[in-house]
């Protein structure tokens, strides 16, 4: 669906986008992820052909965004970040011209209206102006706007940025529903959102891509090893000094309470130690409370990946 | 037809912004009310009214009201972001300057059409106007402010703050205008300047089609010079490609 080879994007002495290259697949959900002013947004901007790429190719459904941008743009939906709509307008006047201005035939346009207000929830505020409106609303007229065209990709920058709780379940409910029959992409810097709704993130850093891979693969590699908490009745320096035997331990840190040592053990390889950290208190005679794993949170791969240099 | 539809909003966005209420006023009020002057004074002399005793304001006006008309057109829509939106539409950056463009020129040829009503009422009095000057006038005030709005649009797309680009076009066009009183006898370098800012003058161009003189030179002056504002807006909309 979209082929992206060494994309690189300058601006006046700056280097926006630094030689990237990904592929997207139809049907799939592509998280962008990355801190501000990784390259996100401009990258998706060279997609939606807002400018072109200053080198590289891309192209999106097998067409090149810069000899055939018009082709490409018919394609695709897009929603900039910050959901720019005509204030003065309402509703369903300014999602029928937008539909007429991205080639809706005039006798789908009803249809397709009928269709994305259905589809955003936008039912009750249809006839309402736009500058009236509030934020949640307004991000749902323009999700409504980039649908319009049935678009086969999706381009969403921060899609959910300023909604409450329930509308961002909702977004995400339409984002997903979505993916059956579009390609999407969305930007966010919330890490939960991709978790929960991507099946392949590309982390970007700096111009750089600096992790791209399945949600799930993702995970395993920069997220090798994991976190055990135990409670264990015995005397903190043993228990420390037992517990950093173990094999793969790389940190230990415990701290008294009471009768009982708190420790959180650190460890790396894909091994499960809770076994291991029993058997060790069995054969020490310690009492013990609670073992837990943890799993390390998508922050903390976010960071490492991000930091690395 | 996407010209159609991208000219429709725009023109719909005059009427949905107090924009156009609020230049179409003076303009019907100066206009109406120069009309009755010339009116009254001419039956008090006894002498025959013409057009251009109450049409004469309307090119004056134009230099007010086309920064008016176009200072919002690519400003406001870069500053509020809907600009990210219209040029990722498949639309071509042409389509977009001259889907304003053509907006505005209706809107003003709007605007000039309760002045017809002038006309009526001085075939009604027995004036008889002279109908052939009248188009001729028509037709000059059209290519007049069609150019001041080309002037007016191309500002607009060079600033991000509207009032800026408002103060810039009629900066330009009331320049244009003085250019056309310049009398000073100045010769230098072998050139006689007053003749050149007379050249130039856009006011002195239109001074012949409101003598009912139409001279396709004068067509062709205020045409080309729409065409290379107009040039000059798709240049700088396309600017963001290689900025």
């Amino acid at each position: 669906m979209i082929s992206v080879e060494h994309l690189v994007k300058r601006f006046a002495g700056v280097v926006a986008v630094n030689d990237i290259s990904f592929s997207v697949n139809k049907g799939d959900i592509l998280g962008f992820l990355g801190p501000n002013g990784a390259g996100k947004t401009t990258t998706m901007r060279v997609l939606s052909c807002f400018f072109p790429p200053t080198s590289g190719r891309v192209t999106v459904g097998g067409h090149d965004v810069v000899a055939h941008s018009m082709e490409v743009r018919s394609k695709v939906g897009y929603m900039p970040e910050s959901v720019p709509l005509y204030l003065e307008m309402r509703v369903s006047e300014y999602l029928k011209y937008r539909a007429r201005l991205k080639g809706v035939p005039g006798r789908d346009l009803t249809k397709r209206l009928d269709h994305v207000v259905g589809r955003c929830n936008l039912q009750e505020v249809r006839s309402r102006i736009i500058g009236q409106l509030s934020k949640g609303f307004r991000q749902r007229v323009g999700l409504a706007e980039s649908l319009i065209n049935d678009p086969a990709l999706l381009i969403l920058d921060e899609p959910t940025i300023g909604l409450d709780p329930n509308q961002i379940l909702q977004v995400r409910d339409v984002i997903r529903d979505l993916a059956q029959d579009h390609t999407v992409i969305l930007s966010t810097h919330i890490l939960s959102e991709v978790e929960r709704t991507c099946s392949r993130v590309i982390v970007i850093h700096k111009g750089k891509i600096a992790a791209a891979d399945s949600m799930e693969s993702l995970r395993r590699g920069a997220l090798a090893g994991g976190r055990v908490r135990a409670e264990i009745r015995g005397p903190l320096a043993q228990v420390r000094e037992a517990l950093a035997r173990l094999p793969q331990v790389s940190a230990v840190t415990a701290e008294p309470d009471g009768e009982f040592s708190l420790c959180t053990v650190e460890y790396a390889g894909g091994q499960d130690l809770r076994e291991p950290i029993y058997a060790a208190a069995v054969e020490n005679r310690w009492g013990l409370r609670e073992l837990r794993f943890e799993k390390k949170s998508l922050e903390e791969m976010f960071v490492k990946i991000t930091t690395q240099e | 037809m996407k010209l159609l539809t991208l000219t429709r909003r725009e023109l719909g966005a005059y009427f949905l912004h107090p924009m156009a209420y609020i230049v179409l006023a003076p303009v019907l009020f100066f206009s109406g009310g120069l009309f009755a002057d010339a009116f009254a004074r001419a039956s008090l002399n006894g002498y025959p009214i013409e057009m251009r005793h109450f049409i004469d304001i309307f090119n004056f006006l134009g230099m007010f009201v086309a920064p008016l008309m176009t200072m919002r057109l690519l400003a406001e829509e870069k500053k509020s972001g809907t600009f990210e939106m219209l040029v990722t539409a498949p639309v071509t950056d042409t389509g977009i300057v001259l889907s304003k463009y053509f907006a505005a020129v209706i809107l003003w040829i709007f605007f000039l059409v309760p002045s017809l009503f002038y006309l009526f009422a001085l075939n009604k009095f027995g004036a008889n106007p002279d109908y052939g000057a009248a188009v001729c006038n028509y037709v000059g005030l059209v290519l007049l402010v069609g150019t001041f709005l080309a002037i007016g649009i191309f500002f607009s797309s060079t600033a991000a703050n509207q009032i800026v680009a408002g103060i810039l076009s009629f900066i330009t066009l009331f320049f244009f205008y003085l250019l056309g009183l310049f009398q000073i006898e100045s010769k230098w370098a072998g050139v006689d300047w007053a003749e050149v800012a007379k050249y130039a003058s856009l006011f002195n161009r239109y001074q012949n089609f409101q003598k009912g003189v139409y001279d396709t030179r004068d067509v062709i002056y205020f045409l080309s010079l729409i065409a290379f504002f107009l040039f000059l807006t798709v240049k700088m909309i396309e600017s963001r490609r290689w900025r």
